[in-house]
């Protein structure tokens, strides 16, 4: 078995992530027990003085089947990494269902809090298996009423595989108007002049007395 | 033009951005999604649809980031899908006081600027 395949059903557990992550910059972490994964990775921020262990997802167990004492190994694995890569903390994101509390439980023995993250903690998940004419049913009427326009407009789909061209075209698509685009521009650029006046002034300020207070 | 980008493993697949532009609105973006639900229906067992935003409607107050977050959610739950919840996130700090002030500072640049152009 690959472990493309045991990352099943979790884009975040597949080396081809980490890979993605190691692009960027990041320094991808695999944990690997049995037949089981975890996949996750280590940023730096702020000139590599927050260095932050990241598991945005995963782990993948065997069979899809949630393993107590396994999820527990995990958990004291993430911890013994973030102390050895001397992490400033560990964010982890793990997949498994809001009632487990069995996995809340571990995560809490071993020191870990509960926090409101930014990553989205509920989704809506559509079976393919089921036929196409049950998926259609299952369509609200006015997502049913919008895609019968669409047919009507006789619209096209054209299919990239790269994300450059998805980049290039996403931002013609979330223009509202030309008013906008110009708006966006100078928002992000007035934040990017923000945050290197941030770095500039406070950093060294704001390290030098954390460093001081430690 | 709407634009959508996904993101596959072994059996499933995830919408992860996309937009429609002012021309589309209404229907392009509904559209787009549904052609590429059936063309995933092929390679794939499950198609996620990369958060409900349910749990922001709770905690967000402005009500302009109210109806933003709702017509999100409304966009997402129109194509019938099951909601799934997961526990969270969970941070565990070595360095407490580096931590805090980390957080604070992203969550006020975050708030500064709000990054608007996600759907």
């Amino acid at each position: 078995m690959s472990l493309v395949e045991l990352g099943e059903g979790d884009e975040s557990q597949t080396p081809q992530w980490a890979r993605m992550e190691m692009a960027e910059g990041k320094l991808p972490i695999i944990i690997i027990r049995g037949q089981s994964l975890l996949v996750g990775s280590l940023t730096k921020a702020l000139w590599g003085q927050v260095r932050i262990l990241r598991f945005s997802g995963g782990p993948v167990f065997p069979a899809g089947q949630f393993d107590k004492d396994l999820f527990e190994d995990f958990v004291k694995d993430i911890d013994s990494i973030g102390k050895l890569v001397h992490a400033t903390f560990v964010t982890f994101f793990p997949k498994v269902d809001y009632r487990n509390m069995e996995a809340a439980h571990a995560l809490v023995r071993f020191g870990f809090q509960k926090v409101e993250g930014f990553q989205p903690c509920e989704t809506y998940i559509i079976d393919l298996r089921q036929p196409e004419d049950i998926l259609w049913r299952n369509l609200a009427r006015s997502t049913r009423n919008a895609i019968r326009k669409g047919d009507a407009n006789k619209l096209e789909v054209i299919e990239k595989w790269d994300l450059e061209s998805f980049c290039r075209l996403w931002p013609r698509s979330t223009m509202r108007s030309r008013t906008q685009l110009i708006n966006l521009h100078r928002e992000i650029d007035s934040a990017r002049m923000f945050l290197r006046g941030v770095h500039k002034v406070m950093c060294p300020l704001l390290f030098w007395l954390v460093r001081h207070a430690v | 033009m709407s634009t959508a980008l996904l993101v596959g493993s072994t059996c499933s697949i995830k919408y992860y951005l996309g937009g429609t532009s002012r021309q589309g609105k209404g229907i392009g973006g509904e559209w787009l999604l549904w052609k590429l639900i059936l063309m995933s229906k092929n390679s794939y067992k499950w198609f996620d649809l990369g958060g409900a935003m349910v749990t922001q409607l709770c905690y967000r107050r402005s009500s302009k980031e109210q109806t933003k977050y709702a017509g999100v959610s409304s966009f997402k739950k129109g194509f019938g899908g099951s909601l799934k919840r997961y526990l969270g996130q969970f941070d565990k700090a070595y360095n407490k006081p580096l931590y805090s002030a980390f957080l604070w500072g992203k969550t006020a640049i975050l708030r500064a600027f709000p990054v608007k152009w996600t759907l």
